[in-house]
């Protein structure tokens, strides 16, 4: 098995607004390995949001803190960066698409402008401008010149062959034809059909899913080896919601990336993700194969919540609700976070949280179905 | 992709030329833009050769005295024979002067200071303590009525251009750090800073691209309307009489008005003040008007909504890169162009 992408361990994340703190994310544990496709369900305020924005650390903090856990990405444990070090690591293997397609690209620049600002990051980073994060634990300095004047320039060039570093040094300065055409390769990439006319538009004149696609140009033309995806498709209409998600699909195949989908549309998860993730008031509670998990759930809430999606409603019955309402996360219940609406709930269900333990019958490692209940077994099936 | 053709390629449209065509659009900002242009050539002919534009010395004086508007004397003459229309005419380059010294500093200072306090005011950080530091000094300012201020500094200062225009300066800064750092705080929280820093994009390439660019045009917009308002202010101090002297070699507007307003002549021969009262009126209201159609010229929105709309207008030979698809039809296209995708059906 290859190493994760991806390595989120015991994650705490809190939220202190006022006297208050909300616990947005507790102790979730998730691995996404290369090319794979890792789908976040959830209701609204469950925190998968959240977890999508402190991968790449863009929650601000304050409000928001990371309490406990790591989040490692490709060897290099991304809590521990200084926040001044973050861009590198953000331009240099994360990329984002975010809910809000309407606002997420600057009014006051046109498409090309957007897309190149993204793909000069990569060159710079490419051309040794910019550093890029290296991983591991020691954080590297990324305020010393690009060396060329120094030993270890002139070390450098006796190993380069001749006139590679001033062909390296040309293309430093990319023209803007050059830029261009690149520009246009992720256009065409993302499936838009007269990039050449695109390019000169501002955001505004365009609709909502060309937008999502211009973001997801954007998100790809970094090269990243994540693509965290946080809901792309919620702000569109439902046939924009299609294409874009068509488009996202096919994306998978060719771009060398894996992603991470979060989405509170279970269509959407089934759809384009290999493993799904269901997390409830800031825990993950399920975690496994797609297929596995909507033919047999093996947590209440997960089960509760397939009952509930339209697409299985049955035309004399009512849709299938869940009792009661969300916790406040300022005061979550204690243990299973579910326990207060759950069928089977019991009084272990009250003490320690349940454990994402793997259920019964499934493979073991990764790959595996794992439940956070302590009555996986019971839960039943599936009308 | 073979030689493209010139409407679809780089930039589809000069900013120059965009320029021209919002203000042609409106026909208020379009005058206001024309008076600007008038009277900054005018203030520099004034400066360069002044024999063209000013046919007597501040001071000379003639035998023709409170002579009503003439062809010799087109705003008349006061008292001593001295010509009101030279006078004004000598004063308009201070006056422009001073208006851009004064918002421009106070831009330049204020508007520095206020990105520092938007941008960076994450409390318990270096920076955060320092914007806290910029806005309670702002409210301090602010909290004196400014004019009483000013008025107060420059009797402290001393008396003359130099000094006023520095004590107006100092009243003035502050206003530009609650304007730019309120546009900074409602621009900084967009969705789009978020994604630009997602992208790799540092924190201070963020404030230096994707912030300023969408703070700059209310703060260029008020910046304009703001020169009106530092000449009223000077006006206002120079007739109270503390920042220009009149008459004098270099005249000023407010302390013409000042004179002739204290030696009682104003009452019976109107033109005396008139004249220096409308080169002021003139002057504030070319800058607001001006001002005004600067938003529409800054901002991508509109200012594509009125070349479109203006270049449908047009014939396409005159304007042939407006008038193609680029400008057109972006919309339709962008729709229609959509990848095939639509007929797809989604399992």
């Amino acid at each position: 098995m290859t190493d994760p992408v991806l390595d989120i361990a015991h994650l705490d994340i809190t939220y202190t607004v006022g006297a208050g703190t909300f616990y947005a994310v507790s102790d979730v544990s998730l691995k996404v390995f290369p090319r794979q496709v890792v789908g976040i369900v959830g209701e609204t305020g469950c925190g998968k949001s959240t977890l999508a924005q402190a991968i790449p650390r863009l929650l601000p903090e304050p409000p928001a803190s990371i309490g406990a856990g790591r989040i490692v990405f490709r060897g290099t444990d991304l809590v521990k960066v200084p926040k001044r070090q973050l861009p590198m690591v953000r331009g240099t293997g994360i990329g984002m698409i975010f809910q809000e397609p309407l606002n997420s690209l600057n009014p006051a620049y046109r498409v090309f402008d957007q897309i190149a600002e993204a793909i000069r990051i990569r060159h710079y980073r490419d051309m040794g401008w910019v550093k890029t994060f290296q991983g591991g634990d020691v954080p590297f300095d990324y305020s010393k010149p690009a060396a060329t004047a120094t030993v270890g320039g002139a070390l450098v060039r006796s190993i380069v062959p001749d006139g590679a570093l001033e062909e390296a040094a040309r293309d430093r300065l990319r023209s803007r034809s050059e830029f261009r055409r690149e520009v246009l390769e992720y256009l065409r990439l993302v499936r838009i059909n007269d990039p050449e006319t695109i390019l000169n538009l501002y955001p505004h004149e365009l609709s909502g899913g060309m937008r999502q696609r211009i973001m997801i140009a954007m998100a790809l033309s970094e090269k990243p080896s994540l693509l965290i995806a946080d809901e792309p498709t919620s702000a569109l209409d439902v046939t924009i919601q299609a294409q874009v998600l068509t488009l996202m699909k096919e994306l998978i195949d060719e771009v060398d990336a894996a992603i991470l989908f979060i989405s509170h549309d279970l269509g959407v998860i089934a759809e384009t993700a290999d493993m799904i993730g269901v997390m409830y008031a800031g825990r993950l509670v399920e975690f496994g194969p797609v297929a596995e998990v909507f033919q047999t759930p093996r947590h209440p809430y997960t089960k509760a919540l397939l009952r509930a999606a339209p697409a299985r409603y049955k035309a004399d019955g009512r849709l299938s609700t869940i009792p009661g309402s969300v916790p406040n996360l300022s005061r979550p219940p204690p243990g299973c976070r579910f326990h207060p609406r759950c069928v089977l709930a019991r009084d272990v269900c009250r003490g320690e949280p349940p454990p994402l333990a793997p259920v019964a019958g499934s493979v073991e490692g990764p790959e595996g179905h794992r439940s956070a209940c302590y009555f996986a077994e019971e839960v039943p099936g599936l009308p | 992709m073979a030689s493209p053709s010139p409407a679809r390629t780089g930039r589809p449209e000069g900013r120059l030329s965009i320029f021209w065509r919002v203000l042609r659009a409106n026909p208020l900002s379009f005058v206001g833009f024309v008076l600007v242009v008038i009277i900054g050539v005018t203030a520099v002919l004034v400066l360069v050769a002044p024999h063209l534009l000013v046919p007597y010395g501040p001071l000379q004086q003639s035998t023709a005295r409170n002579a009503p508007p003439s062809i010799q004397h087109l705003f008349g003459t006061d008292n001593l024979g001295r010509d009101i229309y030279s006078n004004v005419m000598l004063a308009l380059p201070l006056d422009l002067g001073i208006g851009f010294a004064i918002a421009g500093s106070a831009l330049l200072v204020g508007g520095l200071l206020g990105l520092v306090a938007g941008f960076y005011n994450t409390p318990g950080t270096l920076l955060g303590g320092v914007s806290v530091f910029i806005l309670r000094t702002t409210d301090v300012f602010l909290s004196f009525p400014s004019l009483i201020l000013a008025l107060a500094l420059t009797r402290v200062l001393g008396l003359g251009v130099g000094p006023s225009v520095l004590a107006i300066t100092i009243t003035w800064w502050p206003f530009y750090v609650r304007l730019v750092r309120g546009e900074v705080l409602a621009v900084k929280h967009l969705p789009y800073i978020n994604a630009a820093r997602a992208a790799g994009v540092s924190e201070n390439r963020i404030l230096l691209r994707h912030v300023v660019r969408n703070v700059l045009e209310p703060v260029i917009v008020y910046f304009t309307l703001d020169i009106g308002t530092v000449l009223v202010t000077y006006s206002t101090i120079g007739y109270i009489g503390v920042a220009s002297i009149y008459p004098s070699a270099q005249p000023e507007w407010g302390a013409m008005l000042a004179f002739y307003q204290a030696t009682g002549s104003a009452n019976i021969y109107p033109w005396l003040v008139l004249a220096p009262g409308a080169a002021i009126f003139v002057t504030v209201l070319a800058f607001s008007l001006l001002g005004d159609g600067l938003r529409d010229i800054l901002d991508p929105r509109t200012r594509r909504a009125f070349a479109r709309s203006t270049a449908t207008h047009d014939p396409p030979a005159e304007s042939p890169v407006a008038a193609g698809p680029a400008v057109e039809v972006p919309s339709a296209l962008a729709e229609g162009s959509s990848g095939g995708l639509e007929a797809r059906p989604v399992t």
